[in-house]
């Protein structure tokens, strides 16, 4: 590995470590009852939002009463993003006349954005008009996004609070979430990306052409605002087809390093912003380090897989060593400018974190490399995690965590001074079982329907991988695609909307059930036997807990898919 | 325009879903014990 390639993963880390007590901090103060930094900018504005909505800022929620106004919000995003491809042709900003999105993937489009998958069986340059790109797909970035920060708030305030019925206003947290957090931040971040070269105009396609004679239309379009919240909300759909491969995208080692970092940024801080609203520093840090660690070892085991390239071509005798012509490594699917390092360093964080962007493509990662960002989504992607669902979706493993703990030494567990009781581990045993539900179930079924078949181009072990890899993004409202297969077809678009809803409601209602549940009960004082959760031993007893769920889960499928490929390709 | 409303019953159908499962998780987790007592037991319960 070269020197660059560790300097990126040493600044990466240090960014992380220096960000999230600061950030961490302003967001714990943007959600905490009482005054938040830069009160006087935005109270105002927020004001004349909730004035306008009819919105009354005082009025708290019971949990199902938070639960339906998420709900409702939605599934009116999704018909508005969904008319809006409809109707693109007919609509303003359309330079390059792009017809309307056909209705199987303007459906699948419309939910994959609205659950913060940003799944894209399309190219963006040739199939969305800037107006969809802006006032569609980019809006819902910034609110999926601060919608799983608002779950995420809802439950911290089940953990806190003592004896109330109430879990705050969903949409006082959206509001505040998107105005005080996600765009601040995205607006700073656009013009960052913006000065390094990514584009930001309202032109259509530029026809150029080649030395050779060829004809090439080079895109144009609002790629830098789109970007910024693209990773900053761990949303990850690209402008372009190519995501950031696209030097329009992600043009130099900079970008590569920045849009990596912006990715993981406020998973990270919102450990902190834990610890500060429950009053335990130290829990706040044990789940960060349980987050960290899993993305540390995912990292290095897809870049050491991936710089140690294929040894099938070293039988051959071609060298693929780091040099001054080329960065080594398994270079299929990447790109010069990147390399093998950055490639599997980013794949570690975007499938840890629920972003779906990619700087390399997956399919052409080694079999054990690619098993990584496989296994990270399929781990429910906590680490860490995307913005909001991925920390709430920890907690709830941290809740499992205390009971088998609890059941180890016989007493009734608690978490954070609250008895967990059978109605909570319910919650819990549906939170967990619902994902695997629809990616196996759904998978099965495009292994051997024939309307699904078709799509596969890889037989075996790895068409296996790319199906899996396919529904378990949807589930994970993660969005990157494995690729290698067509999924711009009505079984997948329709197959994977359905497991993209699944896996974002049916898993956030039962942690705002929790939410409900806790908020109603009194604190328990703590004793000499209550299992502390702000010590290592929790911290490796809920990492164990991580991949004790998913492996007995997934572990058979990986077996057959990557781990076989593995195998029988002799790497 | 049948795709277009077959996508948007689907959608509707999916939501109203989304709505029984928060009504049986509300039914599982069941009311407020404490809110369930009577009043003497509940001050009594809270004191404590």
């Amino acid at each position: 590995m070269s020197g660059a390639a560790w300097l990126q993963i040493v600044v990466f880390v240090g960014l992380i470590f220096a960000v999230t007590p600061l950030l961490g901090s302003y967001m714990a103060k943007v959600w905490a009852d009482g005054k938040a930094p830069l009160d006087r900018v935005f109270t105002p504005i927020e004001n004349g939002i909730y004035r306008v909505c009819g919105i009354d800022p005082e009025s708290e929620q019971r949990w199902t009463t938070y639960t339906f106004a998420l709900l409702a919000f939605s599934f009116f995003s999704v018909l508005f993003v969904y008319g809006f491809q409809r109707l693109q042709s007919h609509l303003p900003f359309n330079p390059d006349h792009v017809s309307a999105v056909r209705p199987d993937l303007a459906w699948n489009t419309a939910v994959s954005f609205v659950t913060n998958t940003n799944w894209q069986s399309y190219g963006g340059e040739s199939t969305m008009s800037h107006l969809s790109q802006m006032a569609g797909l980019a809006v819902q970035n910034f609110l999926s996004a601060a919608a799983g920060l608002a779950v995420m708030v809802a439950l911290i305030r089940g953990l806190t609070r003592r004896r109330k019925q109430t879990i705050g206003n969903f949409w006082v947290d959206l509001i505040r979430t998107t105005l005080r957090i996600l765009l601040p931040i995205a607006f700073v971040a656009a013009l960052v990306l913006a000065s390094q070269g990514l584009i930001q105009n309202f032109h259509g396609a530029t026809h150029a052409t080649t030395v050779a004679g060829a004809t090439q239309n080079i895109p144009g379009g609002p790629v830098a605002s789109q970007l910024a919240i693209k990773q900053l909300g761990t949303n990850g759909g690209g402008y372009f087809n190519t995501n950031s491969t696209h030097p329009f995208e992600n043009p130099n080692g900079f970008t590569n390093l920045i849009e990596m970092f912006f990715l993981i940024m406020i998973p990270f801080a919102a450990t902190y912003a834990l610890g500060r609203l429950v009053k335990g520093k130290k829990f706040g840090w044990t789940i960060f380090g349980v987050m960290f660690l899993l993305m540390i070892v995912s990292i290095g085991v897809a870049v050491g897989f991936e710089t140690h390239g294929n040894p099938a071509l070293n039988r051959a005798g071609v060298t693929q060593l780091a040099s001054s012509n080329q960065p080594g490594g398994n270079f299929e699917g990447k790109d010069v400018r990147i390399g093998s390092a950055a490639c599997g360093t980013w794949a570690g964080a975007t499938t840890g974190s629920s972003n779906g962007s990619v700087n390399c493509f997956h399919d052409s990662m080694t079999p054990i490399g690619g098993m990584v960002p496989l296994t990270n989504i399929l781990l429910g992607e906590v680490s860490p995690g995307g913005v909001g669902v991925g920390l709430t979706g920890l907690l709830v493993l941290a809740i499992l965590t205390v009971f088998i703990a609890g059941l180890m030494v016989g007493r009734t567990p608690e978490f954070l001074g609250k008895k967990i009781q059978a109605a909570e581990m319910k919650m819990v045993v549906l939170h967990i079982l619902f994902a695997p539900l629809v990616v196996l179930g759904f998978a099965a079924a495009s292994v051997v329907l024939k309307t699904a078949v078709s799509s596969i181009w890889n037989p075996g072990p790895h068409g296996l991988s790319e199906i899996v890899y396919a529904f378990g993004s949807a589930a994970g409202n993660n969005g990157s695609a494995f690729a290698g297969l067509t999924t711009n077809t009505n079984w997948y678009n329709t197959t994977q909307g359905i497991t993209m809803l699944v896996g974002r409601f049916f898993l956030i209602i039962p942690m705002l059930a929790i939410a409900g549940s806790l908020v109603r009960k009194q604190a328990t004082p703590e004793t000499a036997g209550t299992f502390r959760t702000d010590t290592p031993l929790f911290g490796g007893l809920l990492t164990g807990i991580v991949v004790i769920v998913a492996g007995l889960t997934f572990f058979p499928v990986l077996a057959l898919g990557p781990i076989v490929e593995h195998l029988v390709g002799h790497f | 325009m049948h795709n277009d409303f077959a996508f948007i019953l689907l959608t509707i159908v999916f939501f109203v879903a989304a709505g029984f499962l928060t009504i049986a998780c509300d039914r599982i987790i069941g009311p407020d014990p404490v809110e369930e007592l009577d009043e003497e037991t509940r001050d009594e319960r809270l004191a404590a």
